[in-house]
Order: C-alpha cells, then sequence, then structure tokens
C-alpha cells in the first residue's frame, strides 16, 4: 500500500449515524469519552449506544444532543429496529472476555456479532468496524475459546456484505487495564514470574490510543485494509516488558522466574471440562504467553495513529483514571468470592456436596442444619482470594471436592476450605443415622487392611498429583489477579 | 479500716474460710470437716450441666440423644477442632465448656505461657484424665517436710476418691503405699502393647523404659453413690455414672455436712488483713470477693483463710493481697509446668482389628523413663484410641479429608497417643506479677522462658519414648510429634514455694504464709518442685496433710 491510496483524513464535523456496543466496557468507554469530547466541540453525528444495561454508571449523563442509549443484549436479542439507522457507522465493541464458559463466549462474540451483522446489513449500514483480538491470529489457539470465537467473528464479518474493517488490538494498557494489573503483579511479586520462556514478542498499546483509532476509523469510509493490528509504539520481549514494569514500581531488577506452561495449560484444559469456567484463569487465556502479540506494522495505523504511546508512557501512568467501576473487572471473579453472610441454602447445598465427598448421600435435615448454623465457626478464617476460589470449586461436585481438597491439604492446610470440610466431617461423625460411617473401625484380615492403605495410598497419590498439576497454576493466577486489598 | 465503710461486711462465716472448690479445696475441706471445724468455702464455682442418658453409651448417646449434633458439638460448633499449626488431637465438648468459663474481668497475660484456668465447682479437675502417682520419698526431697509424712494423707485421698493400680513396673518410679483398687480390665489395644512389652521386658529395662498399669483415679467397684465403670465411652463429655472421679463429687459430699457452707458465684480478689496489731504480722481475717454477676465488692470474714483456687488464681489473689499492702511491684520467681509432648502412633500388629467403643476411654497404661537422674525421670501415660471425636485426628493425617477418614478406619484399632511430661525446677526469670492497667485493674503477667537444655531433653526423651514405641511394635512418625505450649499441662506450681527457709514470698511445711497470720495456701503455688508426673494425687494428698495441721 503507498500513501497515495490512504483515505483522506475525516473531517472532525461530518455528519454521520453512529452506533456502538459495548460502551460500557472497558475500551469502550474510552471511546465514548472521546466521541462525547467531539460532541462538546460540535460534531452533530448522532450517537446511539447499544448496551445491555442502560442504567450502568458507565454511560455519560447527562447523554450529549443527538445521543441515545438503546437497551439490547446482543447475546439472545436482535438489535431493535430502528437502532440502526441506514448509513450509519457501526462501533462493534461488545464481547465477553475473560473466564467464561465456551458457550457464553460463542453467545456474546460470535451469535452476538451474527446478530448485529445482520441487524446491519438489514439496515444497511455504512461500514461495521468490529473490535476482535490479537488473539484471533495466534499461532497456537489450542482452549481458547476467546480467540476461536473472535476469530470465527471475524469470518462472519468478513463474509457479511456490509463494508467493514477489522481491528485486532495487542495488549491493552491505561488505566484498569485488567492485563496491565496482571502482569504488574507477576513482574513486580517478591518472586517475579514469567509464564513460559517469556521470549514472545509484546506490543501494548495504550486504550486512548486505540479509541481514537476506532473514532477515526468510524468517520471515514471504509478502506481497502479490512484487518488492522493496533499496537503501541514499543514493541519488546514480554521478559523485557515485565522487567520495565517492576523498574517503573520502583523495585530493583530481579530476574523473573520462568513457569513452564505446557502440562499447566492441558491440565487447566482438562480440569474446565469437569469444573467449568470457574477456574482463575483458563488454559485459553496461557495462550498470550506462547504467542507473539506484537502488532503486524499497518499504514493506515500508521497514519491513524503517528505517534502512539511509549511503554514509558503508559507506565508512567500521565492519563487520568476513568471515573465508574473498573473495566472489564473479571466478573467470574466476583461470582466466586463469598459474600461474608452467605445464605443458609447455598450452605445447606455446599454440605450436601462435601458430605457426599465424604460419604454420606443425604445428609438429614437436622445435620444440614447444625452445619448452617456452625458455619460462622468455620467460616472464621477467611482466607484470600484462592481460598475462596478453592471453597467455590469445592462446592460444584464431590469430584471437584476431592481435588480441591487435595490441593487445599497441600497448600492451603488452615484455610477456610479444609474448615468447612472439617466442619462437615464433624457434624456427620455426630449424626445418629450416619456416625458409623466415620467414627468406627472397619475391620478386616491384616492383609486385606494392608491392600487397602495401599489403594488408598495410591488414590491419594493420585488425585494429588491431578490436582497439583490442575490448581498449581491456579495459585499462581490468584497471586496475577491479587488479593483483596487491591481488588476489594 | 477505711474500706470498711465502702464494703459491707457479708457474714463471719465460719473458722476456715477455703477459696476455691478445686482438687485441694475440696480435700482440704473434707479433712477440716472431718476434724469437727466449720469451713465456709468462697468460689465462684461455675456447674456442670447435666449429664443426659446416663446409661448410654458413646454410641447409643448419638443414635438417642434429641441432638447429638449439639451435645457434641456445641450450638455454634465451638468444640470443632479445625486445623491448625498448634490443633491437638482432641478437644473439650461442651459439656467441659464450664471447666474453663471465666468470669468478667478474670485478664492474663503470658509470655511463653498458656495457661488454663477453671473456675468451675471442682476446678480443672474436672476435666483431668485422672492420673494418680505417689511420689518417690526422694522427689520429695526439697518439700520441708518429711516423705513419710505425706504418705498417710495420700491414703486418706486414694480412700476417698478411689484409685486403680497394679503392682508392676511402675512401683520404681512411684511407690503403692495407699489402698488401691483393683484395675479396669485393659482395651485389647493396650493388652497387645502390655504383653508386647512382657515379651521385650529384659531389653526395655536395660534402655531404662518400664511400663505398667496406669494408675487411674476411676472406680473398678461402686463407692458410695458413685458407681463402678460402666465401660461407656464418655470419660470426655464427663462420666455420667461418677466411676471416673472429679471433685465435684467430693464437693457434692460436702454441702451435705452440717458445718460446711458454700458460697459460690464469689471472685476472690483478696485477703483481708488485720494490721492493727502495732510492730506485729498482718493477720488475714477474710477475703474481699466480688459477685460474678456484677456488683460491689462483699467481705467474707474467717478466722482462718486458705488459698486453694489453683495455683495461678492462688498467686493473683496474693498478688493483690500485696498491692493492697502498698507492694504492687512484687514479683514472684519460680512459675513452673511440665513440658508435655504427645506422641501418635500406630500399632503394626493392630491394622485390620476392630475397636470397641464402648470402654473406658482414658489411658491405661503408663511409662517411665529412666534417665539415671531422679529428678529427671520422663513420665509417660499411653492411650489407645477408643471412643473419640474422629474429625481432629482424621484432619491431623497428611491427606486429602476424604482418604484421611478411610485411612483412618483402617488404622483405627492401631492407633494411639503417648503423652509424656517431663519435669521442671523453679528458675528466677520464670515469675509471675502484677500488671496495672489504665482503668484501676489489673492483669496477672505471666512470663516464661525455655532454656536450652529444656530443649536438649525434651529432644531427648522424644527420642528415646519413639525408640520404646517401636520396640512396642509401634510407628510413631517424628512429624506427628507435638511438643505442646508451656503452661498446656496444666500442672502449674511454684510462685509461693513451702520451703524451710525463712525467706519472703513463701510458705512454711504447714502452708503457713510468711509475713501473714491465719492465711494458708494448700494449691499448687506452694510447690518447690515439679516431679514429671501427674501432680493432682500429690496436690490431694498436701491439701489433707496441711489441713491435718491447722489449729
Amino acid at each position: 500500500m503507498t500513501a497515495a491510496s490512504l483515505p483522506a483524513r475525516p473531517s472532525p464535523d461530518q455528519p454521520r449515524a453512529l452506533v456502538v456496543t459495548g460502551a460500557t466496557g472497558f475500551v469502550g468507554r474510552r471511546v465514548v469519552e472521546a466521541l462525547r469530547v467531539r460532541s462538546a466541540a460540535g460534531s452533530t453525528c448522532a450517537v446511539t449506544l447499544l448496551v445491555r444495561d442502560p442504567a450502568s454508571p458507565a454511560l455519560p449523563s447527562p447523554l450529549p444532543d443527538g445521543w441515545r442509549v438503546v437497551p439490547c443484549d446482543l447475546a439472545r436479542d436482535d438489535p431493535p429496529p430502528g437502532a440502526i439507522a441506514r448509513g450509519s457507522v457501526v462501533l462493534h465493541l461488545a464481547a465477553a472476555t475473560g473466564r467464561l464458559a465456551p458457550a457464553v463466549m460463542r453467545a456474546v462474540n460470535v451469535e452476538g456479532t451474527r446478530r448485529l451483522v445482520e441487524g446491519a446489513r438489514s439496515a444497511g449500514a455504512a461500514h461495521l468496524v468490529f473490535v476482535s483480538s490479537i488473539a484471533a491470529g495466534f499461532a497456537d489457539r489450542r482452549w481458547y475459546h476467546y480467540a476461536e470465537a473472535k476469530r470465527d467473528a471475524e469470518r462472519l464479518v468478513a463474509g457479511s456484505a456490509v463494508p467493514h474493517t477489522v481491528v485486532r488490538p495487542t495488549m491493552v494498557f491505561g488505566p484498569g487495564s485488567p492485563v496491565q494489573e496482571g502482569l504488574r503483579r507477576l513482574a513486580t511479586g517478591g518472586a517475579p514470574i514469567v509464564l513460559g520462556r517469556g521470549d514472545v514478542a509484546v506490543q501494548p498499546v495504550h486504550v486512548d490510543d486505540l479509541a481514537a483509532v476506532l473514532v477515526a476509523l468510524a468517520s471515514m469510509p471504509p478502506g481497502d485494509s479490512t484487518t488492522l493490528e493496533v499496537g503501541g509504539r514499543d514493541r519488546m520481549s514480554l521478559r523485557a516488558l515485565l522487567a520495565h514494569m517492576r523498574a517503573a514500581s520502583g523495585l530493583p531488577p530481579r530476574d523473573p522466574w520462568s513457569v513452564p506452561l505446557a502440562a499447566p495449560r492441558l491440565a487447566l484444559a482438562l480440569a474446565e471440562r469437569v469444573v467449568g469456567p470457574r477456574l482463575p484463569v483458563t488454559a485459553g487465556q496461557l495462550a498470550s504467553f506462547v504467542n507473539d502479540s506484537a502488532a503486524a506494522p499497518n499504514a493506515v495505523v500508521q497514519h491513524l495513529l503517528p505517534a502512539a504511546r511509549t511503554l514509558r508512557d503508559m507506565l508512567d501512568g500521565d492519563v487520568a483514571p476513568i471515573a465508574g467501576p473498573a473495566a472489564n473487572r473479571d466478573s467470574a471473579v466476583e461470582h466466586l468470592t463469598p459474600a461474608d453472610a452467605e445464605p443458609d441454602a447455598t450452605l445447606a447445598k455446599e454440605f450436601a456436596t462435601f458430605a457426599r465427598y465424604l460419604g454420606t448421600r443425604r445428609p438429614s435435615p437436622r445435620a444440614t442444619s447444625a452445619y448452617v448454623r456452625a458455619h460462622q465457626s468455620a467460616a472464621a478464617v477467611r482466607g484470600d482470594r484462592f481460598d475462596r476460589w478453592l471453597v467455590a470449586l469445592a462446592r460444584r461436585s464431590a469430584l471437584a471436592c476431592g481435588l480441591a481438597d487435595a490441593y487445599a491439604r497441600l497448600a492451603r492446610p488452615y484455610g477456610p476450605l479444609r474448615r468447612r470440610l472439617v466442619l462437615a466431617l464433624a457434624v456427620l461423625e455426630s449424626s445418629p443415622a450416619v456416625h458409623r460411617e466415620y467414627d468406627t473401625a472397619r475391620p478386616s484380615a491384616r492383609p486385606v487392611a494392608w491392600a487397602a492403605l495401599m489403594t488408598l495410598g495410591m488414590g491419594w497419590m493420585l488425585r494429588t498429583a491431578c490436582a497439583v498439576v490442575v490448581l498449581a497454576p491456579l495459585q499462581l493466577a490468584a497471586r496475577v489477579a491479587g488479593n483483596d486489598a487491591t481488588h476489594g | 479500716m477505711a474500706r470498711a465503710a465502702a464494703t459491707p461486711v457479708a457474714r463471719s462465716v465460719a473458722r476456715y474460710l477455703i477459696v476455691g472448690s478445686g482438687a485441694t479445696g475440696v480435700h482440704a475441706a473434707r479433712t477440716l470437716l472431718d476434724r469437727g471445724a466449720s469451713v465456709a468455702m468462697v468460689d465462684v464455682g461455675f456447674e456442670r450441666p447435666g449429664v443426659p442418658l446416663p446409661d448410654a453409651d458413646f454410641t447409643a448417646l448419638k443414635e438417642q440423644h434429641d441432638n447429638p449434633e449439639r451435645y457434641l458439638l456445641g450450638a455454634t460448633g465451638e468444640a470443632v477442632v479445625y486445623p491448625a499449626p498448634s490443633a491437638k488431637p482432641y478437644g473439650f465438648p461442651p459439656s467441659k465448656a464450664y471447666v474453663f468459663r471465666r468470669p468478667d474481668g478474670v485478664r492474663i497475660q503470658e509470655r511463653g505461657f498458656s495457661p488454663l484456668l477453671s473456675f468451675a465447682r471442682g476446678g480443672l479437675a474436672e476435666a483431668w484424665t485422672g492420673g494418680s502417682y505417689e511420689l518417690r520419698d526422694e522427689e520429695l526431697a526439697d518439700f520441708p517436710f518429711a516423705a513419710a509424712a505425706l504418705r498417710p494423707h495420700y491414703a486418706t485421698v486414694a480412700h476417698r476418691i478411689g484409685i486403680t493400680a497394679a503392682a508392676d513396673d511402675l512401683q520404681r518410679f512411684s511407690p503403692l503405699t495407699s489402698p488401691y483398687l483393683e484395675p479396669l480390665p485393659m482395651d485389647a489395644h493396650s493388652a497387645a502393647l502390655h504383653a508386647r512389652y512382657d515379651a521385650r521386658r529384659d531389653a526395655l529395662n536395660a534402655s531404662g523404659v518400664y511400663l505398667g498399669r496406669s494408675r487411674v483415679a476411676v472406680l473398678s467397684r461402686d463407692l458410695g453413690a458413685r458407681r463402678a465403670c460402666g465401660e461407656l465411652g464418655r470419660c470426655l463429655w464427663g462420666c455420667p455414672r461418677g466411676a471416673l472421679y472429679a471433685p465435684s463429687l467430693t464437693l457434692t459430699e460436702l454441702l451435705t455436712h452440717p458445718q460446711f457452707s458454700y458460697h459460690p458465684g464469689w471472685l476472690v480478689r483478696r485477703v483481708l488483713l488485720d494490721r492493727a496489731t502495732p510492730g506485729g504480722e498482718p493477720r488475714a481475717i477474710g477475703v474481699e470477693a466480688v459477685p460474678v454477676a456484677g456488683g460491689g465488692a462483699v467481705e467474707f470474714r474467717a478466722d482462718r483463710v486458705i488459698l486453694a483456687a489453683g495455683a495461678l488464681a492462688t498467686t493473683q489473689v496474693y498478688l493483690e493481697t500485696l498491692a493492697a499492702m502498698g507492694r504492687a511491684d512484687v514479683a514472684l520467681p519460680g512459675l513452673m509446668d511440665n513440658r508435655h509432648v504427645m506422641i501418635p502412633f500406630v500399632s503394626l500388629g493392630r491394622l485390620g482389628a476392630d475397636v470397641t467403643l464402648a470402654s473406658y476411654q482414658f489411658h491405661m497404661l503408663a511409662m517411665g523413663l529412666d534417665t539415671g537422674n531422679w529428678r529427671t525421670d520422663v513420665h509417660g501415660q499411653v492411650s489407645t484410641l477408643k471412643a473419640a471425636s474422629v474429625h481432629p485426628i482424621v484432619h491431623s493425617l497428611p491427606f486429602d479429608l476424604r482418604t484421611s477418614l478411610r485411612v483412618f478406619r483402617r488404622l483405627r484399632a492401631a492407633l494411639g497417643v503417648a503423652n509424656i511430661w517431663l519435669p521442671d525446677t523453679r528458675r528466677e526469670g520464670n515469675v509471675a506479677r502484677l500488671r496495672r492497667m489504665s482503668d484501676g485493674t489489673s492483669q496477672l503477667l505471666l512470663e516464661y522462658g525455655d532454656e536450652d537444655h529444656d530443649l536438649v531433653a525434651t529432644r531427648e526423651a522424644i527420642d528415646r519414648t519413639r525408640r520404646a514405641l517401636g520396640a512396642l511394635g509401634c510407628m510413631a512418625p517424628k512429624g506427628m510429634v507435638k511438643v505442646l505450649p508451656r503452661g498446656s499441662s496444666v500442672h502449674y506450681a511454684g510462685t509461693i514455694p513451702m520451703r524451710e527457709a525463712d525467706d519472703e514470698h513463701t510458705t512454711r511445711h504447714d502452708g503457713s504464709v510468711r509475713g501473714v497470720s491465719g492465711l494458708f495456701i494448700v494449691d499448687g503455688a506452694g510447690f518447690p518442685w515439679l516431679p514429671a508426673k501427674n501432680l493432682t494425687f500429690t496436690l490431694m494428698a498436701n491439701a489433707t496433710r496441711i489441713a491435718e495441721l491447722l489449729d
């Protein structure tokens, strides 16, 4: 591509109707902010925010003149008639990220995109700008449902009759960036770690730079380039990035410890099949540590973003923080965090699962109420985020409970999960109908007893090995995800 | 006295006023009453709750009680033993909560010492396991009286409370000079260990290890209103038959005595002194006590005051008394407690065997480790696992809970624990003192530091016990050994010791406190040395001895 073929810079006051999805997300809010600034500067562009939650505090209030909010959950619903005006530009940012079930990933990222593309087509939209992810181009996308979903969504967009541009941002940094925060934790721990060898290429982009590119793209006709990878100015190895982040935190340099990734990825993938997306990190998310995520150079991006922020700019945090709730906060984590007062029904269900794990199919109502009543004494040790993950995992099924317990015995022997399980055991051994399963001996011939002990020992080793392979990375991830003090 | 105006005199209660209803208080009272004296006892006196289903064994209790979960674990699970670095393999059940309940306002600060106090009727021995051992003559060497002076009182107490014992190898550590009852039949596991010891006696004795039946204050035949052990397996939760002795049983008897008055609900703060005699030493005339339920202080008057509140509470009352005399800064050196180590083991020969839960629950075997010096000999009691709250044991196993439970059930008949104790001596640095708080109240401050040789001796005792258990066919994993914090053996002593020398803050051979007439100490505070073996029997015998001497 030559400079001659570049589109003309858009005129800021070019009247257009603009439809934005994902306006309350991490990137979406900066895009909306950029549009609001433009609107305040006199733009007459009509803006429609297609949002799942019209009451979200992340939406601008009051709305600038000519703006409107239209509720629509693309995972379930087609865009309402009239939401997309003929000739409008659609900026599609809505996406499901983080740890979600593959089905949810697909419902939002693929089916949601399909609905929007169809809505845009039937409304006669002029241009669809689809924000994908650098991960859609990863060579190794094993178990990365998000990347697969984005890739499929790109294909849907590419196969549609709507003029389109696909944007693949690299790691997006900036105030409230989950990925930046996660990497910072990796870099600044007492023993800094890097997942994998750390030699993959990275090129973080600042969220406001990305927003500027997106707003600019929305203001100009679709070009020849349909897939644009957007990165920041600096490109480096992941290891170097971590070193920079450590230095920016004022810490002395320290070589990060390299944590091998192959086995944990496999184990996580297997575990996800059993326990679903409740794990704090998914096998797929670890793909970022084995794939280059630098942006392919592109003249259009170069043109729209001639002076992208440097890494130093991003680490110095010279951009004012965005008000409102942190963008893209890992909702799954919030969901897994037990509230201080847990409903009786939750505890009763938890007890039923723990009892099943300990060998009682149907504990009596009185035993259940004893567990619920005594729960406060077990919950006296609140534990950290990882402890709560373990509890959440153990609640899912007797099998998951065994996995969580095996690991807790090694890593968190005095933590909340063990306390709850011990309480369950204490209740069961006191309970009339079932106590014999707990407080009596199991007599047998001595060789049978030996054989049983051997079998139990082997079973324990197997269970523990599985637990270590699956949960050690989670514990690591919990460290990355941080603790209560910083994540509330 | 200036205070008298603010503090109404309750009454002149008796010739003798005893503070506390624990092991020493009730036996001093019994002897005094037997001598025809009048005795008043002032006590906090938290009461033992009623015992449900007194004829049900441990299993039947779970099946017949209308809420066994609540009975065994407490209304809010307070008796659950959660995993913790310092968790013991057992916990005190809700039915024993009264033993360790503290009245408001009793505050203790400790450094290097984790004490248990009791304000219950019967005191700490309401929660003991009954170990009752006479001291050897040499072990009484530091006491300011001849060993022979104590023997009749061992006999008196043994007669009162009923102690089972057998003439066996342990006699070299603990003589049998009193009337003892036949021991209870041994459980199968204890019997197997004993048989193994018999087979290897020579080798074990050569290495200084001696095993025998533990001497226990449990009835093998009925005694008065108390019934012989019914093998219910409910010892820990409180024997419903009164077979396992507890001082509250003696208190119940005392309550029927016309010369005895019991004043529960009062926390004694200090001894009241009459300092009217010019130049003479002050005289104890009673105690000042506050109602546990709240309210103003009251005086109880008597001719003689006997402190039997337990070594720590007696120490506090004594220090408060000194403080009221203007001596608030006294530090009493010599605080003692036995080092206590728990050594769990597995008898490999018992794998696959069954366990009878309905049996006497506590130790049936005791051991002595001869160190070549009677001052350092180690005492042990061996408990095999029968009825128990199993969750504390299960979660201490190194597996996930489900595997641990299954391993536990396979091993259950083979599990046991050897509890060993080491002697302690009075040392200058281990002190009790009062700490004045800004609100005018005070706390008892206990400071204890181990010396290097304590740790060396502890390690040696652990190694020898583990080797001895090995010779008995047991495996005692080193990782499971628990050295309990100082203070947890609950054998407190030594702060106001009996001695010949006329030193301040000591007592004479008759328990009389030097510097105050009419004030006596009959509990462990007066012990000048702490042997390894369980103290309570000697405490009771000594209190009886002193009560015989009082005028």
